[in-house]
C-alpha cells in the first residue's frame, strides 16, 4: 500500500507537505568532522562489538549465577538426586554447569544478536565499561558458587556413615 | 539524487576521503530538516538536529548496509534523533511545569513564517498525536514513503505498518474533528 492518489486524507496534507527548509548545515557538519579522531567513521562499530561481547559476558554469568543459585540454595534435593544418579557427585555438578554454561551462552548470543540488530547507540562506551564490570563481578561470583558447590558435593562421605 | 552515486561517495568516504561526505550533507540537508521540523521539532532546534544527524551518520558510516537505499538509512536516523530533540524538550517542559498540551499546540517563533497557518496548524494537529501515531503518518503523507519503505525505517513488519497507519488516522480524525475543526472547513 503506498500513499495513495485518490486518499481523501491526501490532499489535506498537502499544505504542509510542500513546505520547505532552507537549512545549510555543511560548514558546521565539516568542523565537527574534522574535529573527530581520525578514521571514526569505521572506529564506530568497534564500541558496539565490545559492547555486544560484554553484554553477552554478563548475560551468560547471570545465567549461570541464577542455574547455580536455584540448583545451590533453593533445589539441594537435585543436586544430590543427580549426585547419586551419576554415581559421583563431583561429575554431576560438573553436567550441571555443563548445561548452565551452555544455555546461559544461548541466552547471551540471543541478546547479542537483539542489540546487534539496534542502531548504533550513543554513549556506547560507558555502557559497555559499565556492563563489563557488571559480567565480571557475576562471574566471579559464579565461580566462587561452582567451586563451593562441587566442593561440597565431592566431600567424601564420613566414615561413619559408611560402616553404619 | 542517485542511489549509486550516493553508494560510490559513501565507499569513498569509508576508504579515507573524509570530503566526499559534504555532497551527501548537501543533498539530503533539506530531507532531514523536513522531517524533523514535520515531527515536530521547533525551527530554532532544526540546524543542530540536522547536523547532529549527519555526524551520527557518518560516525556509524560502516553499519550501513549499501543494499538498501541510504535514504531509508537516514531516515531512521533522523527519526530517532527528532524523537530524542522531542523526548529532550517534553522533560524540560516537565522541569518548568508547562503542560505538554499546551506547548504542543503551539509553533515556535519562526514557524508560522516558514508555513501557512493551514500548515501550522496542522502541524499542530499532528504534534498531539501519539509518537508511533505521528511518525508512520509523517513518512506516508508528508515525506511520500511507500510502506514497504516505512516498514524498512521503523523496523516494523507491513502489517504492523498498517495497522499504525489505520488507527492513527482515526485518531488523528478524532483530535482534528474535536480541537482543529477549523481545517475540516479549509480543506482544498
Amino acid at each position: 500500500m503506498n500513499r495513495l492518489e485518490h486518499d481523501p486524507l491526501d490532499p489535506f496534507f498537502s499544505p504542509l507537505r510542500e513546505a520547505r527548509l532552507a537549512v545549510d548545515v555543511r560548514a558546521s557538519v565539516r568542523a565537527r568532522i574534522a574535529a573527530l579522531p581520525a578514521g571514526s567513521a569505521r572506529d564506530e562499530a568497534l564500541p558496539i562489538v565490545v559492547g555486544v561481547a560484554a553484554q553477552t559476558l554478563a548475560l551468560g554469568a547471570v545465567g549461570v549465577a541464577a542455574l547455580l543459585a536455584g540448583a545451590g540454595a533453593g533445589a539441594p534435593a537435585v543436586v544430590r538426586a543427580c549426585a547419586i544418579l551419576a554415581g559421583r557427585a563431583g561429575e554431576a555438578a560438573d553436567a550441571m554447569l555443563r548445561a548452565a554454561v551452555t544455555l546461559a551462552a544461548a541466552l547471551g548470543r540471543g541478546a547479542a544478536a537483539a542489540i546487534a540488530s539496534l542502531p548504533a547507540p550513543s554513549g556506547a562506551v560507558t555502557w559497555n565499561v559499565l556492563t563489563l564490570a557488571a559480567g565480571l563481578a557475576l562471574a566471579a561470583v559464579v565461580v566462587a558458587a561452582a567451586a563451593a558447590l562441587t566442593r561440597d558435593l565431592s566431600r567424601p562421605s564420613p566414615p561413619w556413615r559408611t560402616h553404619a | 539524487m542517485d542511489a549509486d552515486d550516493d553508494r560510490s561517495l559513501i565507499l569513498s568516504v569509508l576508504s579515507g576521503r573524509t570530503e566526499a561526505f559534504e555532497p551527501l550533507v548537501a543533498r539530503y540537508q533539506g530531507l532531514v530538516a523536513g522531517v524533523g521540523w514535520k515531527l515536530g521539532v521547533p525551527r530554532a532546534e532544526i540546524e543542530d538536529l540536522v547536523s547532529d544527524v549527519f555526524v551520527k551518520a557518518y560516525r556509524s558510516l560502516e553499519a550501513y548496509n549499501p543494499e538498501f537505499p541510504f535514504t531509508s538509512w537516514l531516515y531512521r536516523i533522523a527519526v530517532n534523533a527528532s524523537l530524542d530533540v522531542l523526548r529532550r524538550g517534553r522533560e524540560a517542559r516537565r522541569t518548568d511545569e508547562l503542560p505538554d498540551d499546551l506547548a504542543a499546540k503551539a509553533p515556535g517563533p519562526g514557524d508560522e513564517l516558514a508555513m501557512g497557518r493551514r500548515a501550522a496548524r496542522l502541524r499542530s494537529a499532528l504534534a498531539t498525536l501519539p509518537e508511533r501515531d505521528r511518525v508512520p503518518l509523517v513518512l506516508l503523507y508528508l515525506e511520500s514513503r511507500t510502506v514497504a519503505e516505512i516498514a524498512a525505517i521503523l523496523r516494523l513488519s507491513e502489517g504492523a505498518v498498517k495497522t499504525r497507519l489505520h488507527r492513527a488516522r482515526a485518531r488523528l480524525e478524532d483530535v482534528i474533528r474535536s480541537r482543529f475543526s477549523d481545517l475540516i472547513e479549509d480543506t482544498p
